[in-house]
C-alpha cells in the first residue's frame, strides 16, 4: 500500500457515506520504506459514541501464531489483533454519524470455497458492565451474528454456525463446586440475566442456524441449573462446555461423568475470563480516537470466530469482532 | 524401499547400456502420469508413518544379542495375516497394519493398515497402532526373538557370532571385510543393488565415522580389528589404499547404512501445489529433526563422535565414480556431482511467491536434455529442474523382463530413479494414473526412537507442523546451502544441545512493512498464489523486497539458533518456535479435553528433548555404555554391553524399566 492509495480509501469511504470528513489534516501517512509509522492515524476532531471493529485474519497477521501458544488463558491475541487493525485500517473506517466501523478489509470477505467444506465456530463474549441489572442483550446477539456474516460473506439465508459458545460475563470455572448460597444465586442469575438470550439461541439451534450450542467455564452444577431452566421454557440444554486446562489435565470426575451421560462435549479453550476489560479497550482506542473519550466506551461484546477445514486439519480463518458504545 | 518387482537383474556392465533407455522412458512415464494427475484434487489429509524394526535373537546362555536372519519367514506370516484381514472385516481391526521387507535380512518395516485422517482425535490412533504392529510382529517370532527400534545396530559387522544363523563375511556381492552377503535381503534386487553400487563406483563404498576418543582410546586410533583378505581386488582398499581413515570407524558395505532403521512420515496433499509447498517448508526442518531424534552413536562396536545415521547411509550407497566426486578430471562421466544419492535435497520446488530464486543457491546439476523434454511438455522450471536433477543418476537395478514396458501404464522406470534418490524429502506423484492416492510428500530425516511412545510423539509432531504450516501460511525458507550446513552440524555429538542451526527469523508471511507479520489476501491455505507462473513470482521478489539490501542479499532473514529456540521459541525475539506454532494451531481447534491432554504428552516430550530436560536416545546410549561395568573407557562396545543395552531397550519399551532421563515420567 502507498500513502496515495490510503488517501483514496479515505475519500472513497467518506464519499460513499455522504459524510464530510474533516480529520484528513491529522492523518499522518507512514513511510513504506522503513516500514514504520512515525505517528498513528488519529481522528482528532470526530467524537464517536459507538465503535465496531473487525480484526483481520489473525492466522496471517501473526497475532495467533505469536501470542496464542500457551494453554494458559490469555487475551493477548485479541489485544494484538485490535492494535494491528487500528494501526492499518483506520484510514478506511466507515463513519455513520457518531458511529465508526473499523475493519481490516485486506483479510475479510467471503469464504473462498463452498460453505460445506468449512466448520465455523463462534464464541460470543458478553461484556456487560459491572453491576448491570440488564439481561444479556438479544440485540447484541443479532448484531454480532450480522457482523459475522459481513466478515465471512453473507448469503441471503445467512451462515450456519456449526458451534456456538455463549460466554457469560466474568464466568470462571469453579472446580470445588458451588455451596448452597452460590447455587441459589446462580439459579437466579440464569432466570434474570441469561435465560432470554439462551431462549433465542435455542431457537436458532432448533431452526438449524446453529449446529451445536454450548457454554464456557461451567461447573457440573451450573450445567444442571441451566438445563433445568432451559427445559422449563422449552429451550435446549447446553451441548458443549469449554474448560481451560492450564498445563494439567485434571477435571472433576463428576463433571466428566455428567458430560458423558448428557452428551456434552468438553472442549478446551484458552480465552481469558475477562477478555476485554474496559480500560484495555480504552487504552487501545485512545491514541487513534483522540477527540473521543475512549474511557467512556463500554465494550458490549467480543465475537471470536474460526473457520476450519476439518477434513484437512486446517484453519482457514480466525478473527474477532469488537463492539463498544456509550449510548 | 521402492519397487520390488520380480525378475532377473542385470549386472552393472549390462545395466549401464540401458541407463539412457530407462531414463528416457522414465521421463515419458512421468509425463504421462503428470498429464493424468496434475489437476488431481483430494479433499482430506491422509498420512502415515513407517516404522523399521530390527529383529534380535538372544543367545541367553552366552549373553549375546544377535541379529536374526529369518525375518523373511516372519514376513510371510505377516503377509498371510494381511491377506486374511483383507477378506475378514472382523480380523481387519486386529491386523490393521501392512508389512514390507527392508534392505537388511534382519529388518521389518511396518505401516498402518489404513492411513490416518486429519482430525486431532485420529492422532491418538498412532501410538495404539504402533503398539499393535509390534505385538503382531512378536506373534510370529521365536521366544528368544524380539523386534527393537534401534537406528543403528551397535555391533553390526563385528567379528564373532553376531548373526543368527552365523555366516562368515566376505561374500561376492558386498565383498565386505565385515558383513556376509547373507545379511542382505535375499530378493534379487538387494544383492544386485549392493554389487552394482560397488561396480559403478569402481570400488567398495567407504564409510568413515570419527571415533569418540575416550580416556583409554589409543591416539591416533588405528582400528586393530580390520581383517585382511586376499580374494577380491577390493581387499586392498581398506588399509593398503587408505580407505580406512585413522581416528575413524571404517565400514565398507551398504548394509552399514541401509541396515539402519528410521522413522518416515508421508502426507497426502490436496494437490500438487500443496505437495510442493509442504516439500519446501519441511525441508529446512530435516536437519533440525535429525539432531532432535539423534539415536545412532555406535558403529561396528565403537562409540563414535556422531549421534546420527544419515551420513553413514549417504556414504554406504555412494555410487559416484572418482570423476564424479571430483577426484579425477571428467573423462568417462558427464557430471561432477556434489552429493551421494542419499543426501539432503538440492533444490526447493514450490512456485509459491515466497520461494525466492536466491534460496536455491547451490549449483544444481541436471540433465539438460531431460530438462528440455520436461519444459517442452509444459513442466515449469522448478519442477523440471528437480526431476532432471534426480535423473542425473544411473538406474542401478534393471530387470531383463521389465526393460520394455508400456509407458502409458507403468511407471517402473520413473520409480527406478525416483526411489533410488534417497533425500531428506521426497516428492511423490500418485502411484498410477488411476490410483485414488494423490500427490504426496515424505519426510525422511528422523531417526527411529526406542519406544512406540516416542515414535508416536515425533510422528504426531511432524504432522501437526504441516497443519500449522498450511494454516499460518508460514515461510521457513533459508538458502538451501544453509540447510546443507545444518545437516553437517546435526551429526555432531550432542548437537541437539551444543550446536546452533540456521533458521528463518520471520516465519509469518509479510506483506505489510513494519508489523511483526501481516496478511496475504485471505491467507488461504488453498495457496491461490502458488499457481502463479514463475515470472510473476520473480517479479514479486523484486518489488516486495523493499526491506532487503540491494542485490537481494538474504542473510538478514535468518540467524543461528539453538534447537531449543527453534522448537520452544525465543520470546525476546518474538519467535514462536515450532511448538508455539503447533500449540497456537491446536488452541484454535475444537478439541475435546481428553484428546488435548493426550496430545500434550507427546508435545511435552518434544519440548523436553529440545530444551535438554530429557536426553536423546543417542546421549542415553552413550551414557549407558560409559556407565557399564564392562566398559574400559576405550570406546569399545563389547558383546556383553551390547546384550545389556538391547535388553534394557526392550524392557524400557515394555514399560518394565523406567528411564526418566530419556522419557521423564511419561509411560510408554
Amino acid at each position: 500500500m502507498t500513502a496515495v492509495q490510503v488517501s483514496n480509501d479515505i475519500y472513497r469511504s467518506t464519499a460513499a457515506n455522504g459524510q464530510h470528513y474533516n480529520g484528513k489534516t491529522d492523518f499522518h501517512s507512514y513511510g513504506a520504506q522503513n516500514g514504520d509509522r512515525a505517528l498513528p492515524v488519529t481522528f482528532s476532531k470526530d467524537v464517536f459514541s459507538h465503535v465496531t471493529l473487525f480484526t483481520g485474519n489473525t492466522m496471517v497477521t501473526g497475532a495467533t501464531g505469536l501470542l496464542n501458544a500457551s494453554l494458559k488463558k490469555s487475551n493477548q491475541e485479541l489485544v494484538s489483533a485490535i492494535d494491528h487493525t487500528l494501526h492499518w485500517s483506520l484510514e478506511s473506517a466507515q463513519i455513520h454519524g457518531r458511529a465508526i466501523t473499523i475493519a481490516d478489509n485486506s483479510t475479510l470477505g467471503p469464504l473462498e470455497d463452498d460453505r460445506s467444506k468449512y466448520e465455523i465456530t463462534v464464541k460470543l463474549f458478553f461484556l456487560s458492565p459491572q453491576g448491570s441489572s440488564d439481561p444479556l442483550s438479544v440485540n447484541h446477539l443479532h448484531n454480532a451474528i450480522q457482523h459475522l456474516e459481513t466478515a465471512i460473506g453473507a448469503t441471503s439465508t445467512g451462515i450456519k454456525i456449526d458451534h456456538f459458545i455463549l460466554a457469560i460475563p466474568n464466568q470462571t470455572f469453579d472446580e470445588n463446586g458451588l455451596d448452597p448460597s452460590e447455587i441459589e444465586q446462580f439459579t437466579e442469575d440464569v432466570q434474570v440475566f441469561y435465560l432470554p438470550i439462551w431462549k433465542r439461541l435455542s431457537e436458532l439451534r432448533q431452526s438449524g442456524k446453529i449446529g451445536r450450542l454450548g457454554v464456557s467455564e461451567f461447573s457440573k452444577q451450573q450445567l444442571e441449573i441451566l438445563k433445568v431452566a432451559a427445559v422449563n421454557v422449552g429451550a435446549v440444554a447446553p451441548e458443549i462446555n469449554q474448560v481451560n486446562l492450564h498445563d494439567c489435565c485434571v477435571l472433576p470426575k463428576e463433571l466428566i461423568e455428567y458430560a458423558k451421560t448428557e452428551g456434552i462435549e468438553l472442549l478446551t479453550h484458552g480465552d481469558s475470563s475477562d477478555i476485554l476489560p474496559k480500560a484495555t479497550l480504552a487504552s487501545l482506542l485512545q491514541p487513534h480516537l483522540a477527540a473521543t473519550s475512549a474511557s467512556l466506551l463500554d465494550p458490549n461484546f467480543v465475537l471470536k470466530y474460526s473457520v476450519l477445514i476439518s477434513s484437512r486439519g486446517l484453519i482457514s480463518r480466525k478473527g474477532y469482532i469488537v463492539d463498544a458504545g456509550s449510548e | 524401499m521402492g519397487l520390488l518387482s520380480l525378475g532377473t537383474p542385470m549386472h552393472w556392465d549390462e545395466a549401464k547400456k540401458y541407463a539412457d533407455h530407462v531414463r528416457t522412458h522414465g521421463i515419458i512415464q512421468f509425463l504421462n502420469l503428470w498429464e493424468a494427475t496434475k489437476d488431481s484434487q483430494k479433499d482430506c489429509l491422509l498420512w502415515g508413518d513407517e516404522i523399521e524394526y530390527m529383529v534380535v535373537s538372544y543367545d541367553e546362555e552366552n549373553k549375546k544379542a544377535k541379529l536374526s536372519l529369518r525375518v523373511w519367514e516372519i514376513l510371510q506370516e505377516l503377509a498371510k495375516e494381511e491377506e486374511e484381514a483383507a477378506k475378514d472385516p472382523a480380523k481387519k481391526l486386529l491386523v490393521n497394519s501392512s508389512w514390507h521387507p527392508e534392505y537388511g535380512r534382519y529388518m521389518l518395516e511396518g505401516t498402518p493398515g489404513e492411513p490416518y485422517m486429519g482430525l486431532p482425535r485420529d492422532l491418538l490412533e498412532v501410538e495404539r497402532n504402533m503398539k499393535l504392529r509390534r505385538e503382531l510382529a512378536c506373534k510370529f517370532m521365536k521366544p528368544n526373538e524380539v523386534p527393537i527400534t534401534l537406528t543403528s545396530y551397535p555391533r553390526l559387522g563385528c567379528a564373532g557370532e553376531g548373526l543368527d544363523p552365523h555366516h562368515d563375511p566376505h561374500g561376492p556381492a558386498a565383498r565386505s571385510l565385515f558383513v556376509p552377503d547373507e545379511i542382505i535381503n535375499a530378493h534379487a534386487r538387494f544383492p544386485t543393488l549392493t554389487a552394482n553400487i560397488r561396480r559403478r563406483r569402481g570400488a567398495k563404498v567407504a564409510i568413515n565415522m570419527p571415533i569418540f576418543h575416550d580416556k583409554n582410546t589409543p591416539k591416533p586410533f588405528i582400528d586393530p580389528t580390520i581383517p585382511t583378505y586376499n580374494d577380491y581386488p577390493e581387499d586392498k582398499n581398506a588399509i593398503e589404499e587408505g580407505a580406512a581413515l585413522p581416528d575413524h570407524i571404517y565400514m565398507d558395505a551398504m548394509a552399514f547404512g541401509m541396515g539402519c532403521c528410521c522413522l518416515q512420515i508421508t502426507f497426502q496433499a490436496v494437490n500438487v501445489e500443496e505437495a510442493r509447498k509442504i516439500y519446501d517448508q519441511m525441508a529446512p526442518l530435516g536437519p533440525i529433526m535429525l539432531a532432535l531424534t539423534a539415536a545412532a552413536p555406535i558403529y561396528r562396536g565403537y562409540l563414535s563422535d556422531v549421534d546420527c545415521r544419515w551420513n553413514v547411509i549417504a556414504q554406504s550407497v555412494d555410487d559416484r565414480t572418482e570423476e564424479e566426486r571430483g577426484l579425477k578430471p571428467l573423462k568417462n562421466n558427464k557430471y561432477r556431482i556434489a552429493k551421494s544419492r542419499y543426501d539432503s535435497i538440492d533444490s526447493y520446488i514450490s512456485n509459491d511467491p515466497s520461494n525466492k530464486p536466491e534460496y536455491n543457491d547451490i549449483p544444481l546439476v541436471f540433465d539438460e536434455d531431460i530438462y528440455k523434454k520436461l519444459s517442452d511438455n509444459g513442466i515449469d522450471n522448478l519442477l523440471a529442474r528437480h526431476i532432471s536433477h534426480l535423473f542425473i543418476r544411473d538406474p542401478l537395478v534393471i530387470f531383463h523382463e521389465l526393460l520394455n514396458i508400456d509407458d502409458n501404464e507403468s511407471t517402473d522406470h520413473f520409480e527406478n530413479l525416483q526411489s533410488t534418490n534417497w533425500q531428506t524429502m521426497r516428492f511423490k506423484p500418485p502411484p498410477s494414473k488411476t490410483s485414488p492416492i494423490g500427490w504426496r510428500v515424505e519426510f525422511r530425516s528422523m531417526e527411529i526412537q526406542l519406544t512406540d511412545f516416542e515414535n508416536a510423539a515425533f510422528a504426531i509432531f511432524i504432522v501437526l507442523v504441516t497443519r500449522a504450516v498450511l494454516s499460518f501460511n508460514t515461510n521457513f525458507y533459508i538458502p538451501i546451502s544453509k540447510v546443507d550446513e545444518n545437516m553437517k552440524v546435526a551429526h555432531h555429538r550432542n548437537a541437539v544441545l551444543d550446536e546452533k542451526f540456521y533458521f528463518r527469523k520471520q516465519i509469518f508471511p509479510q506483506s505489510r512493512p513494519g508489523t511483526p507479520a501481516a496478511g496475504t489476501p485471505f491467507g488461504s491455505p488453498k495457496l491461490s498464489n502458488a499457481t502463479l507462473p514463475r515470472t510473476a513470482a520473480t517479479n514479486n521478489s523484486a518489488t516486495s523486497g523493499a526491506s532487503l539490501a540491494p542485490g537481494l542479499d538474504r542473510s538478514d532473514e535468518y540467524e543461528l539458533m539453538t534447537i531449543n529456540e527453534i522448537i520452544n521459541g525465543a520470546p525476546s525475539k518474538g519467535f514462536p518456535g515450532l511448538l508455539g506454532l503447533v500449540n497456537s494451531y491446536l488452541n484454535t481447534l475444537n478439541i475435546d479435553i481428553e484428546t488435548r491432554c493426550e496430545i500434550s504428552k507427546y508435545l511435552e516430550l518434544i519440548k523436553k528433548r529440545a530444551n535438554g530436560t530429557l536426553m536423546t536416545a543417542a546421549s542415553w546410549m552413550r551414557q549407558f555404555v560409559q556407565n557399564h561395568p564392562d566398559y574400559k573407557q576405550d570406546s569399545v562396545v563389547s558383546e556383553k554391553i551390547n546384550y545389556d543395552l538391547v535388553k534394557m531397550i526392550e524392557k524400557i519399551n515394555k514399560g518394565e524399566v523406567q528411564a526418566p532421563e530419556l522419557l521423564g515420567n511419561f509411560s510408554v
